[in-house]
């Protein structure tokens, strides 16, 4: 047997219910084979003199039926220093959102159809069109997933009401811009036109979140959307299709983002009737 | 002692229609009913108790911090509150156990295990500790009911505000509930907006009538009942220009406000009788 033992650190993380399953095959592989070990992680299992006490046992038993288990999102992003509880927050934004992944998804996939099988010139246009839309269109989607009531409840609750946007809008970020930029890369063909709409997409977001703290989330998005693509019609026209690389797009949307985030810091503080955000 | 709430006329509305019409009250501790016909505003109000809105005109200050101030103040109200919304849609894969647990988290208990506990003490008191792991789309809708209420219990809050609470539970779950509301009214500030007058007699200590967005009764409860006192009758026929009237279990007319008819015996009235005296014909369309 190694020299290696169960501290008390990886004990209370396991039965917390905190370790991953490679760690947690581990522990348990290990106290099999180790008495010390064993009724260190067993300790609510065991009485002092070594006997078990089925009480503590049943217990346990229950916890573990009962409480949620540790799914494998839940601990990878507690291995990305994320804390429990926002890592909670997390996992139920995921599970309000699946429409919303699941669209996403569908119009990228649509999106890469429609470049592979249709005319080559139309096919930067309706990627420079829909990529970007996906942040703030899913931000303002995951406000209108929620069931009624719930959001009433987040409303209500002393959690911070920019905490939660911001995980919302992570989780968007995350589930729709990387495989965005990975389509971008093959349909335009640019290095830099496939991450260049990343700005005025940020801009977009935060244009929706700050509105949303006046309306019902999809009022901006939709108008947001019918702009952008206004925008991107306009290049086509004038036959300028890569002016969104160009200094001058880059630079506005940065100053409109600035504002955006600006107004939106200032609405989330302020003591006026902020609900909306939430839908109620 | 300060009171847990304080409003000083306030108002709000939605567009031009307004809902709510310069209140004034306080509240302390104990059970307080909060009555009225639909529309009047009693959803609003609560909304704006427990800092879901805030008031065109007006001021809330609960449990001593501005509800319609800083969010730094509205955060620290809601640490010491407990909501209960008049509808609850719960995200269908959930377990009562895994939505509670949800809340808590919002509720900043940060410690898994203490969190745990939590929960399990509010499933306990609500009397679902037996089917935690049960998905909340296959509980009966009483039971929703009351995992609803269980969210508004995390934490122990100082301040209860609940929104038709009892709608969906049979007799015996809302005898349950009442006890375990009296018990909430010896140590916090409960608001119960509800049209069960029955529970109103039962544990509430005031009452609040509410009807076109203005206060037109702010009293004890049996103040409140001893406004109908004299005008219950029991007769053969309906009392002519009656508010309300209903055929009684022993065959007799009982009819609320009207003209008693020659031979009519008085009823000792109850708590529907002054809310159907007091908020008129309307009351019995609308519902408390």
């Amino acid at each position: 047997m190694s020299g290696w033992h169960i501290d008390e650190r990886v004990a209370a993380a396991y039965a917390a219910r905190m370790l991953g399953t490679v760690e947690r095959a581990s522990v348990e592989a290990h106290a099999v084979r180790c008495d010390g070990c064993r009724s260190r992680i067993g300790g609510l299992s065991v009485r002092p003199d070594g006997a078990l006490d089925p009480e503590r046992l049943w217990a346990r038993i229950e916890t573990r039926v009962v409480e949620p288990p540790i799914g494998r999102l839940t601990s990878w992003l507690l291995r990305l220093g994320l804390g429990e509880p926002d890592a909670a927050v997390l996992r139920m934004i995921g599970a309000q959102s699946r429409q919303w992944t699941i669209a996403s998804t569908l119009v990228l996939a649509l999106s890469a159809l429609a470049a592979a099988l249709g005319p080559v010139s139309t096919a930067p246009a309706a990627f420079l069109v829909l990529a970007p839309l996906l942040p703030p269109l899913g931000v303002a989607a995951t406000y209108r997933a929620m069931p009624h009531g719930m959001s009433l409840l987040e409303t209500t609750s002393p959690y911070q009401p920019a905490r939660m946007l911001l995980w919302r809008t992570s989780y968007v970020v995350a589930t729709a811009v990387p495989p965005a930029v990975a389509l971008g890369a093959v349909v335009l063909a640019r290095p830099w036109a496939s991450v260049g709409w990343l700005l005025p997409s940020a801009a977009c977001t935060l244009l929706v979140i700050a509105a949303t703290t006046w309306t019902d989330p999809m009022r901006p998005a939709v108008f947001v959307s019918l702009g952008w693509a206004a925008v991107v019609g306009c290049w086509q026209l004038r036959e300028t299709p890569w002016a969104i690389n160009a200094p001058t797009t880059q630079l506005t949307a940065l100053a409109v983002g600035c504002a955006a985030a600006v107004l939106l810091q200032r609405r989330l503080h302020s003591p006026a009737d902020v609900s909306s955000i939430h839908r109620s | 002692m300060d009171p847990t709430v304080r409003l000083t006329d306030v108002s709000r509305r939605y567009g031009r229609a307004v809902v709510l019409d310069g209140l004034s009250f306080e509240l302390r501790q104990g059970i307080v009913a909060l009555l009225g016909p639909n529309g009047a505003g009693k959803t609003t109000l609560l909304k704006l108790l427990s800092t879901a809105l805030s008031p065109d005109d007006g001021e809330i200050t609960v449990l001593g911090r501005r509800a319609d101030g800083p969010l730094a103040d509205r955060i620290e109200i809601r640490r010491r509150l407990g909501f209960l919304p008049q509808e609850v849609e719960f995200p269908s894969s959930m377990t009562a156990f895994s939505f509670l647990d949800y809340i808590a988290v919002l509720k900043e208990w940060d410690d898994r295990r203490a969190r745990h506990d939590e929960v399990r003490r509010v499933l306990q008191v609500v009397g679902l500790d037996d089917r935690p792991t049960i998905k909340v789309r296959k509980l009966s809708g009483g039971q929703r009911r009351r995992l609803a209420f269980a969210q508004a219990l995390l934490g122990r809050p100082e301040l209860l505000v609940l929104d038709e609470p009892t709608t969906g539970l049979d007799p015996e779950q809302r005898a349950t509930f009442r006890a375990t509301l009296s018990g909430l009214g010896r140590a916090a500030t409960v608001v119960l907006a509800t049209h069960q007058t029955e529970d109103v007699a039962a544990v509430c200590d005031r009452v609040l009538v509410l009807a076109a967005g203005r206060i037109v009764f702010d009293g004890d409860v049996a103040a409140f009942v001893g406004t109908a006192q004299g005008r219950v009758s029991l007769h053969e026929r309906t009392a002519p220009g009656a508010v309300a009237s209903w055929r009684d279990p022993g065959g007799r007319v009982r009819s609320v406000g009207g003209t008693p008819a020659a031979g009519a015996e008085a009823a000792a009235p109850t708590v529907e009788d002054a809310y159907l005296l007091l908020v008129g014909p309307g009351a019995l369309r609308g519902g408390a």
